[in-house]
C-alpha cells in the first residue's frame, strides 16, 4: 500500500504459507491491485474507533 | 517529616498518618515536590509536573479531613500517571511529538476513580514512545534512568511509573501493559505492578496500542497498596470487581491463612535455558518461602507455549501497526525510529496470520482454564535477565546466549497479554549484580483480590530491604545528565 503522497514501494517479503505452485509474477500483479484497493479502507487516527464493538453495561462508570 | 523520611512509605501507612492527622496532605505534597526536584533531574521519571493543582487539591483534602469527611486511605495521597493516560486539562503526549498538542477534556476512568477517592495527581510520567517498546529510551523526552543504577535501563514501556516508585518520589503510579509494560519495569526497578484481567480496568481515555492486548493497572511498592488503588479504579458494586469478594481487599492478611491451602504451579516453559541462573534462584527461593508457609507446589506444562508467544507478537504488532499507521503516514518525521520500525514490521504480517494467531489465543486461554482447575497460582520469572545498560541492544541471558533486549524482557510476559489473565509482578530478591529481580504471580481471571492478598502476605512475611533505591540529591547526580526533555510545569 502506498500513500498517495508517497513514492510507490516494491518490497520482496517472504510470505509464509502460500499454496505450492504459486506463480510469483502473476501473484505480484494481482497483489498490487489488492493493495491499491486497500487504500479505500482509509487510515484512522489513533484515538478513533476500536476494531471491535463493545457493549458497556449501564452505569459502569457510576460510583 | 522531611522528603527522605516519607520516600519509602506506602499508601496504607500514609493514609493512616493522614487520618490520625499526624501528617497533613499539604505537608506530604510539599515533601513529594521537594524530593522530585532533588532526585528526578537524574532519573527523568516525569514529563510534566502539576504542582499548582496538586497543592490546591491537597489543601482541599486537608479541609475535608479536618471537617470529618475522610474518604479512605487514598485521601490526600499523591499519585502520578503514565503520560498515555488522560487527566483532564493536562496534555497527554504519549511520550511522542505526534500528540504534543493534545489536551483531554476529561479524566480516564482509572484517573477519575483515584481522584474521587481523594488521591492527588502530581504529574505525568515518561515512557517508551507511544508505549510501543520496552526500552526506557525516549527520543523526545530523554531516557528514564534506573534509580538502582543510573547507567541501567528501567525497562518499559511504563519506565517513569516504575522509576518514580523506586526513587521514592510517589507511593502510587498508573501504567499500561500490552506486552509486559507494567511488569517489566516493575521487575527491573524492584517495585510491585498489577496487570489486571483484560477489561477489568477501563481503557477509556488511554491512548491505544493493541486493542485486544492493552491493560491499565496500578503500580506501587507493595501489593497491599495495589489493592487499595484497584478498589478505587474499578466500579463499585461491579460483579467483575467483586468476583472474588471472599478474599481480603486491602488489609494485610495473615500469611499462614493465605498459603495453607494454596496450590502453586511452576510452568516449565518459563524456566527454559535462556533464564539467567541468578534470576531463577531468586524466583525459586520465593516459591520455597511460600512452600514453607504451607503452599503445595507442583511443576506444570503449558502446551503450545512457543506458538502462543508467536501469536502474542503477531497480534500485538498487527494491531499496533493498524493503530499507529496514520501517524506514520501523516507525520513520520515526528516519530522515533523504534516506533517506525515496529509499524513497518506489523504491516508485513498478512491478515491470515493474524486470524490464525487469534485461534492460537483461543487455544491458549482454554489451556490456561484447564490449568487453573488444578492450581490456584502460577509463579514464574518476569524477565530473563536483570536491568541492562540503557544503550544495550542485546543482552547475555542464561546458558551464555545473547538475545535482543525485546526477547530478554518480553519472553515471559506477553503470553499473559494474549490470554488476558491477571498477573502481579513482585520483587523477589537481587541479582548477582545487586539489581532487583521480579517474579510473576498469575491467577484465574478476576482473581485480583486473591492475587493481591497472596502478594501482600508474601511481602509482610519476607520484606525485601532496601525497598527504595538509596538516591539522594548528591548521589542522584549523573555524569551524563543531558536528556532533551525534563518535567514541564502545568
Amino acid at each position: 500500500m502506498a500513500h498517495p503522497d508517497d513514492l510507490p514501494l516494491r518490497l520482496e517479503i517472504p510470505l509464509y504459507g502460500l499454496p505450492r505452485g504459486t506463480d510469483p509474477a502473476a501473484l505480484a500483479l494481482k497483489a498490487a491491485g489488492v493493495a491499491a484497493s486497500l487504500e479505500e479502507l482509509g487510515s484512522f487516527d489513533q484515538r478513533e474507533p476500536e476494531p471491535a464493538h463493545a457493549f458497556r453495561p449501564t452505569g459502569e462508570n457510576d460510583r | 517529616m522531611n522528603d527522605s523520611a516519607l520516600a519509602g512509605r506506602g499508601i496504607a501507612d500514609l493514609g493512616r498518618l493522614i487520618r490520625k492527622r499526624e501528617l497533613s496532605p499539604r505537608e506530604l505534597v510539599a515533601a513529594v515536590f521537594q524530593r522530585i526536584r532533588a532526585v528526578d533531574p537524574a532519573v527523568n521519571a516525569f514529563i510534566r509536573l502539576c504542582e499548582e493543582a496538586a497543592v490546591a487539591d491537597a489543601e482541599q483534602a486537608e479541609r475535608e479531613i479536618a471537617a470529618g469527611d475522610w474518604r479512605g486511605p487514598l485521601h490526600g495521597v499523591p499519585f502520578a500517571v503514565k503520560d498515555i493516560i488522560d487527566a483532564a486539562g493536562i496534555p497527554t503526549t504519549g511520550g511522542s511529538r505526534v500528540w504534543k498538542e493534545f489536551v483531554p477534556g476529561a479524566d480516564a476512568p482509572a484517573v477519575g476513580g483515584l481522584k474521587r477517592a481523594g488521591a492527588v495527581l502530581v504529574g505525568k510520567l515518561n515512557l517508551h514512545e507511544l508505549a510501543f517498546g520496552i526500552t526506557s529510551r525516549n527520543p523526545h523526552f530523554g531516557p528514564v534512568r534506573n534509580p538502582w543504577d543510573l547507567s541501567a535501563s528501567c525497562g518499559g514501556s511504563s519506565s517513569g511509573s516504575a522509576a518514580a516508585l523506586a526513587a521514592g518520589l510517589v507511593p502510587l503510579t498508573l501504567g499500561t501493559d500490552t506486552g509486559g509494560s507494567i511488569r517489566i519495569p516493575s521487575a527491573l526497578c524492584g517495585v510491585a505492578g498489577l496487570k489486571p484481567t483484560y477489561g477489568l480496568v477501563s481503557r477509556e481515555g488511554v491512548l491505544p496500542l493493541a486493542w485486544s492486548m492493552d491493560h491499565v493497572g496500578p503500580m506501587a511498592r507493595r501489593a497491599q497498596d495495589l489493592a487499595i488503588a484497584l478498589d478505587a479504579m474499578t466500579p463499585k458494586g461491579s460483579a467483575r470487581a467483586g468476583a472474588d469478594a471472599d478474599a481480603p481487599a486491602n488489609s494485610a492478611p495473615r500469611p499462614e491463612r493465605v498459603f495453607e491451602k494454596l496450590v502453586i504451579g511452576i510452568p516449565r516453559a518459563f524456566f527454559d535455558e535462556g533464564l539467567r541462573e541468578d534470576i531463577a534462584r531468586c524466583v525459586l527461593a520465593a516459591v520455597d518461602h511460600m512452600r514453607l508457609m504451607g503452599a503445595r507446589v507442583r511443576e506444570i506444562e503449558i502446551p503450545g507455549f512457543a506458538a502462543a508467544d508467536r501469536a502474542a507478537f503477531t497480534i500485538l504488532f498487527s494491531e499496533a501497526a493498524a493503530c499507529l499507521e496514520a501517524h506514520t503516514r501523516r507525520q513520520p518525521e515526528a516519530l522515533g525510529a523504534a516506533v517506525m520500525e515496529g509499524v513497518r514490521l506489523g504491516m508485513t504480517i498478512p491478515a491470515t496470520r493474524y486470524i490464525q494467531a487469534l485461534r492460537v489465543r483461543s487455544r491458549a486461554i482454554a489451556a490456561m482454564e484447564r490449568m487453573f482447575a488444578d492450581v490456584d497460582l502460577l509463579v514464574a520469572p518476569a524477565t530473563m535477565a536483570d536491568a541492562h545498560l540503557l544503550e544495550a541492544e542485546e543482552v547475555v541471558v542464561g546458558g551464555g546466549l545473547t538475545v535482543d533486549v525485546r526477547t530478554a524482557m518480553t519472553r515471559y510476559t506477553r503470553f499473559f497479554n494474549l490470554t488476558g489473565h491477571p498477573v502481579l509482578c513482585l520483587p523477589c530478591g537481587f541479582s548477582g549484580r545487586g539489581l532487583p529481580v521480579g517474579m510473576q504471580l498469575a491467577a484465574a481471571p478476576f482473581r485480583e483480590r486473591q492475587l493481591l492478598a497472596i502478594g501482600s502476605a508474601y511481602q509482610s512475611a519476607f520484606p525485601l530491604e532496601p525497598a527504595v533505591a538509596g538516591l539522594t540529591q548528591d548521589s542522584a547526580r549523573h555524569p551524563s545528565d543531558s536528556h532533551t526533555g525534563g518535567p514541564q510545569p502545568t
